[in-house]
């Protein structure tokens, strides 16, 4: 939090009119539209930063800044997009430390997947609501593989560790799982834009 | 090279390396369209991860956060080594309270293990108070978010009303405690209220030197009382040169403690600045409303009493849009909106000086149709619609065929009777008070301009269904172009099918391209108006590769100035 604060809020053009973000009605406004919108950037951070807890102060950092930025907010944007600006900033000042980071991209390639990646979460809303059941629909081993990977955070070779075989054969396993997961969401959307 | 299939699992897996990251790199930039390959995929990764923690989190919750069982009283003394922290906001210290809940669920649940209710300890409460601030402490996993929207909800609100008195008795065990003397008891003499400002301007002038310093200023201020608050925005006038974001935070809080003070100083105060400050104004005018609302006959006895109001506003205002936040102006409308509800005669007598646009804003709040006849007909052609839009979408949820006599009644230019008859419309399908047919029905009695109809026609067709993924009926695209050609004139049919399917590509450019070819061969024809009219707003705001495709559309056209039109309005559309 220091960092954020040494950083950001001590500049003039932040500090000018602090009491703004306390103001209650906008504060409220702000918690809505942040807890609509925080998956999405949340997922996006998370895609791009390694260390889980660098994201999660980042994801922080970002979320006030935004608050003491709302008043600039212009409300016929996206605010997806808003907030995935104010994201992308701060993941851009992790650049030069590849240890916390998983950036590939340059600045060009980063405004470019930024820009997607609004365009998606719009799309992706149906996506995120039938995963849930999808998961539900593995098959027990399949089910265990997915939770120790994306909820434990275990890499692949920790998985072999756990329930045998080589890192590469549980790769191979998640890799398969995804394509799974994927062909069970498409089906559960093209059923639910047949549904009258 | 490794196929891209390949490469982005590998990224996904963590396991990217040497020639494959910069492999990658040129493969993104190759194409759009290898862009959005890569972000569906690793969206989707994100997705899995946010299910399984949501999941998690939900049945978390359901195990603790909400549980009706009451919350277990600790008979220890809390322990001398855990500083003392003081918050005065209880807001802050419940939204810490569910924000700590939602991350250290698991310790609080352990530390709980043999009660009725796990509880979150007293060292965890005080290490995430003492780790953030409060506004941090609210936005911690959106910890605020759930308790502004549990209280809001009438299933929960009573829990979150359990949670607060069950925090406030615990109060002593947490170490949250109220500050011993209140800010404004330390301002006891007009030295200290010039120190206290002095040592504020230092804060301003050179920022805060950390978290704490930035929120004990806040927290003091919020503390202060109205008469306190008063003394130091009289002492800030005389000294005159501090900071205005000084000025504005007292001024803020002033005006809701005690808005008579606020509007009167704060009137002065903008008035005399060499220079315009907009943040003063609108407070100062938030203030004059607060103060019309509490006491409306001192308010508009001292609102009276002002030779000239037009003087109120400094001549230094920028001619950048800024007089909208003239003093003059925000106090004339925050009477005349107080008027509108109170006294609609004194209101109409106040229009002569006032701004069209200033009027039509108050209108827009009234819901008495024969009142806002009365002030919609003064007001010029330009303003009829602000004052009018509000009323009718919340007017037309009740009684759609109401609205539309009296929007058929009202003497207004016909765009804008247009611009009302599509919102009724759409307000009222919203509610679902009326479906297609009903819109059918009205559509031929209704007085509606050539050029309003395709329009009004094609927003109810959008919007018809339930909310959910109205526009998205991917499956109903045919009975819903039919309709659309059934209720139109045929030399406006085809155009304005091709405006429909065109702008559902916003959700799914392949979708919305299907949909079209699928019209393309339901009628066995490619109709140039029906592909100019898709292609043209399938390239409106879109991406470059929606441009290229609107463009290899309409190269199916039959040459001529209708197809160079097409081209001239997409290619306008590129960024």
């Amino acid at each position: 939090m220091s960092y954020f604060l040494k950083n950001c809020c001590a500049s003039v053009s932040i500090w000018k009119y602090p009491s703004d973000i306390f103001d209650q009605n906008d504060q409220e406004r702000f918690m809505r539209l942040w807890t609509a919108h925080q998956p999405s950037v949340a997922n996006y951070v998370h895609a791009l930063v390694r260390d889980r807890g660098t994201a999660e102060d980042l994801l922080q950092e970002t979320a006030l800044m935004m608050l003491r930025r709302f008043t600039e907010y212009d409300e016929r944007r996206s605010f997806v997009a808003w907030a995935l600006g104010f994201a992308r900033f701060k993941i851009m000042s992790l650049r030069r430390d590849s240890a916390r980071s998983i950036l590939v991209f340059d600045d060009e390639a980063m405004e470019q997947f930024t820009e997607s990646w609004a365009e998606k979460s719009v799309e992706t809303s149906a996506q995120r609501s039938a995963l849930e059941g999808c998961i539900e629909k593995l098959a027990e081993h399949a089910r265990r593989v997915v939770s120790m990977r994306y909820f434990e955070d275990l890499n692949a070779e920790e998985i072999a560790g756990r329930i045998g075989g080589s890192g590469a054969a549980v790769r191979v396993k998640i890799q398969r799982i995804r394509a799974q997961l994927r062909n069970c969401i498409e089906r559960e959307t093209r059923l639910e834009n047949q549904r009258p | 090279m490794k196929d891209s299939d390949q490469i982005i699992d590998d990224y996904l897996d963590g396991v990217l390396a040497g020639n494959d990251e910069a492999n990658l790199l040129k493969w993104l930039k190759e194409s759009d369209s290898n862009m959005e390959r890569f972000t569906e995929a690793v969206m989707f990764e994100q997705n899995i991860r946010a299910a399984l923690h949501a999941k998690e989190r939900t049945e978390k919750a359901a195990r603790v956060a909400w549980s009706l069982e009451p919350l277990p009283q600790r008979a220890e003394t809390p322990s001398s080594s855990i500083p003392v922290i003081p918050r005065r906001n209880w807001l802050g210290r419940v939204a810490t309270w569910l924000g700590a809940l939602a991350l250290f669920g698991k310790k609080a649940h352990a530390a709980g293990a043999g009660s009725p209710a796990p509880i979150i300890t007293q060292t965890t409460a005080t290490i995430i108070m003492s780790k953030t601030t409060v506004t941090a402490a609210i936005l911690i996993v959106g910890g605020g978010s759930a308790f502004f929207i549990h209280q809001g909800n009438k299933d929960t609100a009573g829990r979150v009303e359990q949670l607060q008195s069950e925090v406030e008795a615990l109060q002593p065990e947490v170490l949250i405690e109220e500050s011993p003397a209140s800010a404004s008891a330390a301002l006891t003499s007009s030295r200290t209220v010039k120190a206290t400002l002095e040592d504020w301007r230092r804060l301003h002038e050179l920022g805060p030197k950390n978290n704490e310093e930035a929120m004990a200023y806040m927290e003091d201020l919020d503390a202060m009382d109205g008469a306190t608050l008063k003394e130091l925005l009289l002492e800030a006038e005389l000294i005159g040169d501090l900071p205005t974001k000084l000025i504005f935070d007292i001024l803020l809080r002033l005006a809701k403690k005690s808005p008579e003070d606020a509007t009167i100083i704060g009137t002065r105060l903008v008035t005399n600045a060499p220079k315009f400050n907009q943040k003063w104004a609108e407070y100062v005018g938030k203030a004059f409303e607060n103060w019309l609302a509490e006491d409306p006959a001192a308010a508009n006895g001292w609102y009276l009493s002002m030779d000239d109001p037009g003087e109120l506003t400094p001549k230094s205002i920028p001619s950048d849009g800024s007089d909208r936040w003239a003093l003059d102006r925000l106090l004339a409308g925050a009477r005349f909106s107080h008027l509108l509800d109170s006294d609609p005669a004194e209101a109409e007598a106040m229009i002569g000086e006032m701004r069209a646009e200033d009027v039509a804003i108050g209108v827009s709040s009234l819901r008495d149709t024969a009142l806002i006849a009365r002030f919609v007909r003064q007001l010029p052609p330009s303003q009829q619609l602000m004052a009018t839009t509000t009323p009718v979408t919340i007017l037309a949820r009740e009684d759609i065929d109401g609205v539309v006599a009296w929007i058929s009644s009202m003497e207004i230019a016909p765009s804008a009777r247009d611009t009302l008859f599509i919102q009724a419309v759409e307000s009222a399908q919203q509610e679902a008070k009326l479906d297609l047919a009903g819109v059918s029905k009205l559509a031929k009695s209704l007085p509606i301009t050539d050029d309003g109809l395709p329009y009004m026609l094609i927003r109810a067709v959008t919007v018809a269904g339930d909310r959910a993924g109205a526009y998205r009926k991917w499956s109903e695209m045919a009975d819903r172009t039919s309709w659309l050609r059934q209720n139109l004139p045929p030399e406006q049919a085809e155009a304005s099918v091709g405006r429909y399917l065109g702008s559902l590509t916003i959700y799914d450019v392949e979708k919305g391209l299907n949909a079209y070819e699928n019209e393309v061969a339901r009628s066995g024809t490619r109709d140039p108006n029906l592909t100019a009219a898709f292609a043209q707003e399938l390239s409106t705001g879109r991406n470059e590769a929606s441009i290229r495709e609107a463009l290899k559309l309409i190269e199916t056209m039959p040459e001529g100035a209708q197809r160079d039109n097409a081209r001239k309005v997409i290619e306008g559309n590129r960024r």
